[in-house]
């Protein structure tokens, strides 16, 4: 089954569930618990207990507990990206290295459920459930755990990654210029159901973004009417005691009241809410990224085929020619062969590369989509309920006015 | 709500359905409604003095609320047909109505017993301690209506006036100049014994109703007469749609004001105001009581003399005038007046009046606010609405690019319909909310009649001051003349005839001082007696009002919170994939059956 977006674990639950979309069997339990700040000064950190439940084939005990922090759960999500090309790996909660200094408790208690989500998204994830580093991540002892990050950390030292990113970048731009230069009309073409969908994605962000920003506008005006009735109730209050001990002060009293009850009942709802739901629509934007981290790489291995497929076609042509001149040496055509043939296995492995990331990617964007669609589903709905349990309540508040000053008009104060 | 399973689809656990659990919620503010009907604006649950008549009343307020649905302007405008001193008034006639007693509850609980009856028990009420502990010698009022178990129904119905069409006119004024001004349609119901007809219909000018209330103003000093309207000049040219629409509900307000006024309403000036046909400047009787307040010259002090009791606007300057002399006298010669003790508790009557005043505004500009909160969300999720419909169509549209039978397009055209959900829901509470903001001032429109008839009571009860001095000012002088006269009676005999035409004329001033003084303290005593009357009917309406109008208000906002639970519980019913059926008692629920 889909994995819910808390973890079945917590029992706090007031946010949400969706009905099951697909029938993958759930093989873990993860949760994320007990945050403890350890450390001083700038060298402070976080660590969490990761307990496991599971009846994965691979594990070789059904329970599991670990110390982890958040860097940990980096290498997990770095290790998972660059390992599955094309798959869309969940996001990782934001490093926020302002927040995390000042570690206040509101921050840890997110970052604690959004890394219990991410956990449970990779355990869940068709592929990524298997992956040998999610086993590591769960069961790993401190020893084997130091070995491995302090392996990572020398990988990831500062030029590794920005390097590669910049050759694929000139590499890119050299094969468009070429392509450009020889008019050549055979590009590799994505298919257009993926072209779709990619201008889709691209521009969900946007229209994701405008929602966010409207639900807090929305939830801030409420918060702001909540204000406004309890400067009217306060208004009021002064108003009835101009009644000295007559009816129309304890009216207006039971007014003032009431009326504040339910501004801070309000009030209190409305930030919950905007706390409760800021967390998914968050994590969303960041999948969404995920994705185009995903679709990123399509790219990159779209471009490696055609420059691949457009190196073969020029060797080939060089041969041709060398061919056809008279007189030339056996072991320069010999090279020139070689060449061609090189090109044609780089060609081959380029093609099985894209290959392999656009059939992994529809696999995924469908999952994706999927899941996207019930979730949203799930998250509207809650919202709603808690929409409906905060006006609720607000009725009752002021159905209990009523009876007060029905109350009050009947028997006296 | 457990976490693991709201709805109860893993099986194994009593987690209850949040959706159930709202249900109760909902359900139980519900019940506070039974058999009260709240629902309805007019019909409200605290309904004090509740009677069939009243309800009539009411429902014309919801024509007034309907007509006046701009309620969001500034404060100063009177939308809805008068507010409290608008309502019955058979208060007087109780006796010893004090002016803060718990027994008025006592009175009210009657009402509330009967509150679909016919007739309404009078409160019966004993003094009790407190503020204004007046002693209220007997009924007091002037309406000389029937017995005290009339019932407030019957008066209230009594008369009614609309104010309707506004029609522009042109015509040239005195000094030959073309000029175009505006009239209205008065139109007028009544059964009041002096004053009965079952519909009759004039067209009046703003001028003739600035005439009315002069005349007012100065037949009935000591009453609370309703704020007239601005005379605006400029406005009035530029014939503006707001303006016309806002000064008809004004003018609206004031006749009905003086219409439910027990005193008032039997002026001879209203009802020809309300029944003569034509212009009224060409009318005699009307031109008459023009005269009066004309500005025929007045001699100095006792500018009072025209009964029942009224000066010009001259005397009124030259009693302004006598004030300050009467003051300037009062320091420089003798002894302050003692003020009696009835005269101290009106003047803090005064005070409070004032308090009250400024407490109203505090609380008129918060509502305001208020109310110009719940607009301001309503216009969001309005704005909430349409970017859902909007992302919507997107969904939309990737479904039929990519294809309906795709598994994205499948995924697409669920989203789809989701946010087309989510639209709706938007849409419906956007509705709902702007209602709320309409029907939340018109519930609370109480304060801000209360807010300007306020000044209108300081000035009844300056009236009486006005006349209190006056009073010693004349006193002062007779007591200057007396003196003189003495002298000149004893002073030598020379210069006999020159001393006899001076004892006469001193001797014909007494006289008349003394009848001025008379006049003048006859006056006194009526004021104050109209004050006192008046005091005890604005407590009384005032607390009536009040009363009611927070039950109005809270019962707006519990309909509001209500209907939007339903409409939320119901929005996420359907997202969880639920069949909806919709609940009889929701207000907007109803259109859902039109969508998808």
């Amino acid at each position: 089954m889909d994995p819910p977006y808390e973890s079945v674990l917590q029992d706090r639950g007031s946010n949400n569930f969706f009905s099951p979309v697909t029938a993958v069997s759930k093989e873990f339990e993860i949760e994320v618990a007990e945050p403890v700040k350890q450390g001083e000064g700038v060298a402070a950190y976080v660590s969490y207990k990761v307990r496991t439940k599971t009846t994965h084939v691979k594990y070789h005990e059904p329970f599991h507990e670990v110390t982890r922090r958040f860097r940990d759960f980096a290498w997990l999500h770095d290790k998972l990206v660059e390992k599955n090309k094309g798959h869309i790996v969940p996001p990782l909660p934001e490093k926020s290295a302002v927040q995390k200094y000042q570690m206040a408790t509101d921050f840890i208690e997110q970052r604690r459920r959004a890394l219990q989500v991410f956990v449970n998204r990779v355990a869940s994830h068709p592929v990524l459930k298997d992956s040998s580093e999610l086993e590591t991540f769960l069961q790993a002892n401190e020893e084997h755990w130091m070995l491995e990050i302090a392996k990572w950390q020398a990988e990831t030292s500062a030029q590794h990654r920005p390097v590669s990113a910049a050759a694929q970048w000139f590499k890119n731009l050299q094969h468009s210029a070429q392509s450009l230069v020889s008019g050549r009309a055979d590009e590799m073409q994505e298919d257009a159901e993926y072209i779709k969908i990619r201008d889709y994605i691209n521009s969900l962000e946007g229209h994701l973004t405008e929602a966010h920003r409207q639900a807090g506008r929305l939830l801030r005006k409420e918060a702001d009417l909540g204000a406004a009735l309890t400067e009217f109730a306060s208004a009021a209050e002064l108003l009835g005691k101009q009644d000295n001990e007559g009816p129309m002060r304890v009216a207006f009293g039971c007014l003032c009241t009431r009326a504040n009850e339910v501004a801070a009942l309000s009030r209190a709802r409305s930030e919950a809410i905007a706390v409760e739901f800021a967390a998914p629509l968050k994590e969303f934007a960041r999948t969404i990224k995920s994705v185009q981290v995903a679709m990123a790489d399509r790219a990159s291995a779209l471009s490696a085929y055609s420059q691949a497929k457009s190196d073969l076609d020029s060797k080939k042509v060089r041969l041709a020619k060398l061919r056809g001149t008279p007189g030339l040496k056996e072991d320069k055509i010999a090279e020139t062969e070689r060449d061609v043939n090189e090109a044609d296995q780089r060609l081959r492995n380029a093609k099985l590369g894209y290959e392999t990331i656009r059939d992994t990617m529809r696999e995924e964007l469908n999952r994706f989509q999927k899941e996207r669609a019930a979730e949203m589903s799930a998250v509207l709905r809650d919202f709603a309920l808690a929409q409906a349990r905060n006006t609720a309540e607000q009725a009752k508040g002021w159905g209990e006015l009523l009876r007060d000053l029905q109350q009050a008009a009947v028997g006296g104060s | 709500m457990s976490a693991a399973d709201p709805l109860g689809l893993l099986g194994g656990g009593n987690t209850k359905d949040p959706l159930d659990e709202l249900d109760g919620l909902v359900g139980q503010s519900l019940n506070l409604f039974d058999g009260q009907s709240a629902v309805k604006f007019p019909e409200q649950p605290v309904d004090v003095f509740g009677t069939t008549a009243r309800a009539t009343v009411g429902n014309d307020n919801v024509i007034g609320h309907s007509m006046d649905l701009d309620l969001l302007g500034t404060p100063s405008i009177p939308q809805v047909a008068s507010g409290g001193l608008a309502r019955s008034n058979t208060y007087g006639q109780e006796a010893e109505i004090p002016l803060l007693n718990d027994e008025v509850q006592v009175g009210i609980t009657h009402a509330v017993e009967e509150v679909q009856a016919a007739s309404s028990s009078s409160p019966q009420n004993e003094p009790s301690p407190s503020g204004y502990h007046l002693v209220a010698d007997g009924p007091s009022t002037s309406t000389g209506e029937g017995g005290a178990n009339t019932g407030h129904a019957a008066d209230a119905a009594l008369i009614r006036v609309w104010i309707r069409e506004p029609e522009r006119m042109d015509g040239t004024n005195k000094l030959g100049m073309r000029t175009t001004y505006f009239t209205y349609l008065v139109r007028t119901e009544s059964q009041l014994p002096g004053l009965h007809t079952d519909g009759s219909e004039v067209r009046r000018r703003f001028s003739e109703f600035d005439a009315l209330h002069k005349i007012m103003k100065l037949q009935y000093r000591g009453y609370i007469i309703p704020p007239l309207p601005e005379k605006s000049f400029i406005e009035a040219k530029i014939a503006h749609e707001d303006f016309l629409r806002l000064r008809r509900a004004d003018l609206q307000a004031y006749l009905r004001g003086i219409a439910s006024h027990p005193a008032l309403r039997e002026s001879e000036a209203l009802k020809l105001f309300l029944l003569q046909p034509g212009e009224l400047q060409y009318n005699p009787a009307w031109i008459v009581l023009l005269h009066s307040i004309g500005g025929s010259t007045e001699s100095s002090e006792g500018g009072l003399l025209m009964s029942p009791g009224g000066g010009s606007a001259t005397s009124k300057a030259v009693a302004g005038l006598n004030s300050l002399v009467s003051w300037v006298r009062h320091n420089v010669t003798n002894s302050r007046r003692e003020l009696d003790e009835d005269e101290q508790q009106l003047r803090h009557a005064k005070d409070l009046m004032r308090d009250l005043e400024r407490l109203l505004q505090l609380c008129c500009e918060s509502a305001r606010v208020m109310c110009s909160h719940m607009d301001s969300l309503g216009s969001d999720l309005y704005e909430l609405g349409r970017n859902m419909g909007m992302l919507s169509k997107w969904e939309e549209t990737l479904r039929a690019h990519v294809g309906s039978y795709t598994e994205a397009g499948f995924s697409a055209s669920k989203r789809a319909a989701d946010c087309k959900q989510l639209s709706f829901a938007s849409a419906r509470q956007h509705g709902l909310w702007k209602t709320a903001s309409v029907k939340t001032a018109a519930s609370l429109v109480a304060l801000h009649d209360y807010y300007i008839i306020m000044p209108e009571a300081v000035a009844a009860l300056e009236e009486r001051e006005r006349c209190l001095d006056q009073i010693h000012a004349l006193e002062a002088e007779l007591t200057a003349k007396h003196t003189d006269l003495n002298k000149t009676n004893g002073a030598s005999k020379t210069g006999s005839s020159i001393r006899d035409q001076r004892a006469y004329t001193l001797t014909n001033t007494v006289d008349r001082l003394q009848q001025q003084l008379k006049v003048c303290r006859d006056n006194y005593v009526l004021i104050k007696k109209r004050n006192l009357e008046e005091l005890r009917r604005l407590h009384l309406t005032r607390e009536r009002d009040f009363h009611e109008m927070m039950g109005n208000f809270s019962a707006v906002l519990a309909q509001l919170m209500q209907a939007s639970a339903d409409m939320w519980r119901t929005t996420a019913r359907q997202f969880a994939g639920e069949a909806v059926t919709p609940p009889g008692d929701s207000a907007g629920v109803g259109e859902l059956q039109d969508d998808d």
